[in-house]
């Protein structure tokens, strides 16, 4: 069947007028995708309406497509520009205000509340809110620079290669970039280092 | 380049040791062992994070939303060679001009095939306005081939039908009243490879096909039964009191099946085919006979003893009119 076969031989025979190969595409790439738009750009609805038009530019991109290319760099090219675009368009509307929600959901915390506390909460479904709220933060505070290659090293589980072709730049500003990320999120989740150690 | 984006030889040892992309040891470049120790609690926090529930779900809307447009967007699966064939050829022969000038292709190509191959040839026994009996064989020659004909075979041909080539035929003749003065005779036409110079120029009256005698074997044993009484006929002509005068045409004909040593000879079917056609000729000899034309009579006699010669002996020339014009 068509669940087993590579991205590249799906897209092909999507253009071949295949729609079972672009749905098995779709729900390859759907969750990763999202969740690296979503952790690019912090705003769910924003995040829905980019995953939406990466896909939507795929379909309408599939003709052009060619076999040689890898599907994931093409994807996630599409993604991070339309992220970039996303984000240089908000950053001349607004800047982000510290006590807003950092998404639509009105769970979610504001950066405010992501600030280190002293207080760590023993419950591990506390823990794992305050870390999940702790790393949104700290990831958004990261530059878009370091933030893309973050998420793509570390979301998307890309090469630093691959990463460098989607991005556009020497592998070696790649790694760079993805060092300093490192190190503020180091900075900022130091208090969960301990706790991250016993993490098995 | 940007002094930002330099990194040292530590730095990407421990990112390439850190994220699996080397499998040289981190320990061999000195520096990389304490920040990979500094930058591994962050991907541990990551992936706790993650088992947390970080990650999120998208909603199923848009799965929706985006299989609609890719079906949409898709192109037509390719047709096989068969589909594309047919989506060729039906618009061009929908139009009726089309379609009759490819009818006329076919009709006539298929006509030229039969043509070129000689299976369309129509071959119709000709039957001679001449009075000529036996039909032409395919080779030309004048001399007809007597084949076998079924008994039943017989009434369709007393009927007019027209037999193949090569078989013997008894020939549709003109109706004449018997006793009539017939009308002008039709002059024998040579035709190439058909029949002898004798047959030529030669005035044949000409007798109706239909007098008694001549057709199926319920005829003939009809006859065979008359001969049962008619045994001393020929006796009586040697006498001179010939059963049949030349002014009745339609007088009894000396059996052909009288004469055994003939139907000892000519096996069943096929000689009682024979039979009937040198019957014919023997009435065709009377009626000329009957009207002087010995000529006629003359190359008549020669066919049926060509054909039958025991017949045109025992039979043939001792008709009392017929013997009148031989002698």
């Amino acid at each position: 069947m068509l669940t087993g076969e590579a991205d590249e031989d799906l897209m092909v025979k999507y253009q071949a007028g295949e729609v079972r190969a672009f749905e098995i595409l779709l729900t390859r790439h759907r969750r990763p995708v999202y969740n690296f738009v979503l952790r690019f750009v912090g705003d769910k609805e924003t995040a829905e309406d980019l995953l939406q038009e990466t896909f939507m530019r795929v379909i309408k991109g599939a003709d052009a497509y060619k076999r040689q290319a890898k599907f994931t760099t093409w994807l996630y090219t599409i993604a991070r520009n339309l992220c970039v675009d996303q984000t240089r368009r908000r950053k001349h509307r607004r800047h982000a205000s510290l006590d807003a929600p950092m998404s639509a959901d009105e769970e979610s915390g504001t950066l405010l509340d992501v600030i280190p506390s002293k207080e760590m909460g023993s419950d591990r479904k506390t823990v794992n809110k305050e870390l999940n709220a702790r790393m949104q933060g700290a990831i958004a505070a990261l530059g878009e620079e370091q933030r893309e290659v973050f998420l793509m090293r570390e979301f998307l589980d890309m090469p630093f290669k691959q990463i460098a072709d989607v991005v556009g730049v020497p592998e070696n500003t790649v790694k760079s970039r993805m060092r300093y990320a490192l190190e503020k999120l180091r900075l900022d989740l130091e208090e969960y280092k301990d706790l991250a150690k016993a993490v098995p | 380049m940007d002094t930002r984006d330099a990194i040292s030889p530590a730095e990407r040892a421990a990112l390439e040791a850190l994220y699996g992309e080397t499998e040289d040891e981190p320990g061999a470049t000195a520096g990389a062992t304490e920040l990979i120790a500094g930058w591994q609690p962050v991907r541990a926090a990551v992936a706790m994070a993650r088992d947390g529930g970080f990650d999120e779900e998208p909603p199923a809307r848009l799965d929706a939303l985006l299989l609609a447009a890719a079906r949409q967007a898709a192109p037509a699966p390719r047709p096989g060679w068969a589909a594309r064939l047919r989506a060729w050829l039906v618009p061009a022969f929908a139009h009726p001009a089309l379609a009759g000038a490819a009818a006329l292709v076919v009709v006539g190509g298929t006509a030229g095939v039969l043509y070129l191959r000689g299976q369309g040839q129509i071959v119709q026994p000709r039957l001679g306005r001449d009075g000529e009996a036996t039909p032409r064989a395919p080779g030309g020659s004048g001399t007809a081939t007597i084949t076998p004909v079924e008994p039943g075979a017989l009434a369709p041909m007393r009927e007019g039908a027209r037999p193949p080539i090569g078989e013997v035929a008894v020939p549709e003749l003109p109706s004449e009243p018997s006793g009539e003065r017939p009308g002008p005779p039709s002059r024998l036409r040579p035709r190439s490879g058909v029949g002898s110079s004798a047959d030529r120029e030669v005035n044949l009256p000409i007798v109706r096909g239909s007098a008694p005698g001549v057709g199926g074997s319920a005829d003939l044993e009809e006859r065979r039964g008359r001969v049962e009484v008619r045994e001393t006929a020929p006796a009586d002509v040697s006498a001179g009191a010939p059963a049949g005068t030349p002014e009745d045409p339609a007088a009894p004909v000396p059996d052909v099946t009288a004469t055994a040593g003939v139907a000892d000879k000519v096996a069943d079917d096929g000689r009682r085919q024979a039979l009937v056609h040198v019957e014919q000729l023997t009435r065709q000899a009377r009626t000329a006979a009957g009207n002087g034309d010995c000529g006629a009579v003359k190359v008549i006699s020669a066919r049926v003893k060509k054909l039958a010669a025991e017949y045109h002996r025992d039979s043939f020339v001792t008709d009392p009119a017929i013997a009148r014009c031989l002698r």
